[in-house]
């Protein structure tokens, strides 16, 4: 984006304020061929067929949440991305899960905020393209699955990592959940 | 009298979004999955906290409904003369 300075006021601008993130949606990037756009905000996703989103609802115990962090390298900016989910208890099927979810080289995910706001992960809008989009440009997001039995005075649970390193902050999306899972 | 012949207008998918990203597309249009090329697309929804699993068809997008898209801004659909 050109450049651009934008004034903020905290004090009477009160938006939203509640953290962490409650729940997503994740599907393949190949599986997405494009983003509709409402100025910046996505309005649309189109797909290569339906039912390739997938729900999570994570435990909620304060602990899911998306963090995105900018920096400088010399003169190039980059934002590095990580959201962290937690699955309590583990059986076979989680299993399966962590380890076909690794092997995913390039995921997206719509992650709902605490303040309702969606936001999503794993692609840069790039209106250039057919598809409107491209994927994380310096680093795909993927899924880093965690397994771990704790001691016995705690819990024995499986964490996912989703990290990937991109230009551009995440994008939000104005679909409903409704929506999302028609699609 | 010299006759005027007013050409419609119709949306269709652009052959670039078949060559380059697939031969299928699906979106959702308040709600229903739709499908923007002239074929129904078959899926699978896996159930979910928020509804039951099941085949699902995402049937071929009626002439208002591909308007509707493309007036949303749906890059993948463009206006031809009939």
């Amino acid at each position: 984006m050109a450049c651009g300075i934008t004034g903020i006021n905290s004090g009477t601008a009160c938006l939203g304020n509640e953290g962490g993130i409650v729940r997503s949606y994740a599907a393949k990037l190949a599986d997405i061929t494009a983003v509709t756009l409402t100025g910046n905000a996505i309005s649309n996703f189109t797909m290569a067929t339906t039912g390739l989103w997938k729900a999570f609802v994570y435990d909620r115990d304060n602990t899911a949440n998306i963090n995105q962090v900018g920096s400088l390298n010399n003169n190039r900016f980059s934002v590095e991305l990580t959201t962290f989910m937690k699955f309590k208890g583990l059986a076979q099927a989680s299993i399966d899960a962590a380890n076909t979810s690794k092997d995913c080289c390039d995921t997206v995910w719509i992650h709902v905020l605490g303040n309702g706001l969606k936001v999503v992960q794993g692609i840069e809008l790039d209106a250039s393209v057919t598809a409107g989009f491209v994927p994380s440009k310096n680093r795909s997001t993927r899924i880093v699955p965690t397994i771990n039995s704790d001691t016995s005075a705690n819990e024995l649970k499986m964490e996912y990592s989703i990290a990937g390193n991109q230009d551009s902050f995440t994008p939000s999306t104005t679909l409903t959940d409704t929506a999302i899972l028609a699609l | 009298m010299e006759e005027i012949k007013v050409k419609a207008k119709k949306i269709r998918i652009k052959a670039a979004a078949v060559y380059e990203l697939g031969p299928t597309h699906v979106t959702q249009l308040d709600g229903v999955s739709v499908s923007l090329t002239s074929e129904d697309v078959k899926g699978r929804k896996e159930a979910n906290k928020f509804g039951p699993g099941g085949d699902v068809i995402s049937r071929a997008a009626t002439q208002p409904q591909l308007r509707k898209l493309y007036d949303q801004g749906n890059p993948l659909l463009e206006e031809i003369e009939e």
